[in-house]
């Protein structure tokens, strides 16, 4: 029998699976006929199913409470795993994703048999994939997305510990985990130091107690900079009262009530707003994208403390997600994955065309893509956040009207209702694609 | 900074033994990485042996059993912040 077959029986005997899945924390597996695949699965000893997940993201799109929330699952699972004498052969944040805000780990080949006395294999890649990316924005303030999406393996304790502040070191866990971590990577290359790791052995209690202490440690990590009194900004910055946003709200509760999405994306969420109106009346999930990383951290917040069937996830729209990896089909851009059955663009456009240049007919295009039904929002050139864009520079954008806003929509799409929502001629379109 | 003769002194405390682990490694876990896990095991087992004999001589000057003690203590005891 070959060897990952070997683990897999075992850890099936086990009943880990089954309990982690029973939690919500492993995703379903079913073994069916392995004739299922064809030639494919000639050498297969089991070929699994596993029910399709809604959305595909990646840890440089998540907030960070998402990155958070990954790692302490990750934690859970190797916890759960060691009690049954189970462990993990690595700790990439890549084999988690997420339903709504509730993160579940993926990838069925992970565990294998615990042997008394081995490491955890994946200390390393657990630091530079979920903690080291955590501690960059809660000591310096920075986001990991845009370091995460360069690096894809994450960010190095040597990178690091270069970085971090030197109150940073008054802290045990970041002293030992990167500091000290990236010195003995440092001075640990000889043949001579990795004959005598390979030879030690790391007994049970420790690796329990190693996986006790960095769950305690990162259940208190916050983003820094930006505490708690900036989420409650959001919060009441958000107002539901004022005519605009009922207004908006009843044509998204009309739309979703209609099209019943079982996804629908939501370009420019913010905090999510309109996707708790969208969620609230017959879409499924609402996957939101936003390039404001505080709103998506009080969006992610948000969406786990009501139960909210919704992903808030980092983008630039100007510079999606590109295809990368391996041969650049590893992780898949943003482009492949944004199929939906709708797709929201409310107050988007004008930051597109007008602080970003971008071409208004593109703009368009590139939403009415991404589904079959979608409500877009024009914003007419003297609105106030329009004004606001174009006071430090000169207007450049004769071609950004209502008349030009409809002929583009029209020649992709068609109009079926229309309806000004603010008293500055703000207009929202509900449109099914050609 | 922990120097490496800080970390030798652990290394003794750990009193690791020197027998051949299996190597079927899926992934380079990093020479660094294990002699860290090895430092943070050795002072999480010392402070347990620690803890241990710290709730023998309170057991045993305040007179109670040890299981009671250990029984109130059941979360401090196990869950040592490394």
């Amino acid at each position: 029998m070959p060897m990952a077959a070997d683990d897999f029986d075992f850890v099936r005997g086990s009943g880990l699976i089954d309990e982690l899945h029973s939690r919500g924390k492993v995703i379903g597996e079913e073994i069916v006929d392995a004739a299922l695949l064809g030639e494919h699965a000639a050498d297969a000893h089991y070929v699994l199913e596993h029910p399709r997940l809604p959305f595909v993201s990646y840890p440089y799109e998540w907030s960070f409470s998402a990155l958070k929330a990954a790692a302490l699952l990750h934690l859970d699972i190797q916890q759960a795993a060691l009690k049954k004498g189970v462990t993990m052969t690595d700790a990439t944040a890549y084999n988690i994703q997420f339903i709504g805000p509730r993160p579940v780990f993926i990838d069925s080949l992970s565990f294998r048999r615990y042997q008394e006395g081995e490491y955890w294999a994946g200390h390393r890649q657990f630091c530079e994939q979920f903690i080291n990316p955590l501690l960059l924005r809660s000591f310096n303030g920075i986001p990991h997305n845009a370091w995460y999406r360069g690096e894809l393996e994450g960010i190095s304790a040597e990178n690091l510990s270069r970085l971090l502040p030197w109150r940073s070191r008054l802290s045990w866990n970041v002293l030992t985990n990167v500091f000290m971590q990236a010195r003995l990577q440092n001075n640990s290359g000889s043949d001579d130091a990795i004959r005598k790791a390979k030879t030690r052995k790391l007994p049970r209690i420790g690796f329990e107690q190693i996986l006790h202490g960095l769950r305690k440690w990162i259940t208190r990590l916050e983003p820094g900079h930006d505490g708690k009194t900036v989420w409650q900004d959001y919060a009441t910055d958000n107002s539901y009262a004022d005519d605009e946003a009922v207004n908006k709200r009843r044509f998204i509760a009309e739309f979703s009530s209609a099209v019943k999405p079982a996804l629908i994306l939501d370009i420019g969420c913010n905090t999510g707003d309109y996707s708790i109106a969208a969620l609230e009346n017959g879409a499924e999930l609402a996957v939101g994208f936003d390039f404001d990383h505080g709103a998506l951290e009080y969006g992610y917040r948000r969406a786990v403390s009501d139960g909210l069937n919704f992903q808030p996830l980092h983008l630039d729209a100007a510079n999606p997600s590109p295809n990368q990896g391996w041969m650049q089909a590893e992780r898949m851009g943003f482009r492949e994955r944004a199929n939906a059955d709708a797709v929201m663009g409310l107050a988007l456009i004008h930051h597109l065309a007008i602080a970003k240049n971008l071409p208004l007919a593109g703009v368009i295009e590139w939403l009415v893509d991404m589904a079959p039904h979608g409500v877009l929002e024009f914003v007419p050139k003297n609105d106030a956040m329009v004004q606001r864009l174009l006071q430090m520079r000169e207007d450049l954008f004769s071609d950004y009207d209502q008349a030009n806003f409809e002929e583009q929509l029209n020649s992709r799409a068609r109009i079926v209702k229309s309806e000004v929502v603010s008293a500055s001629g703000r207009v929202l379109y509900w449109f099914d694609r050609h | 900074m922990l120097g490496a003769q800080t970390v030798r002194v652990f290394l003794v405390v750990l009193g690791c033994t020197v027998l051949a682990a299996p190597s079927h490694a899926y992934l380079d876990p990093g020479t660094g990485s294990i002699i860290l896990q090895s430092i943070l095991a050795g002072i999480a087992v010392a402070m347990g042996i620690l803890r241990f004999y710290w709730y023998r001589l309170k057991a045993f000057f305040s007179g109670t059993t040890l299981e009671s003690e250990a029984a109130d203590s059941k979360d401090s005891e196990i869950q040592n912040d490394i």
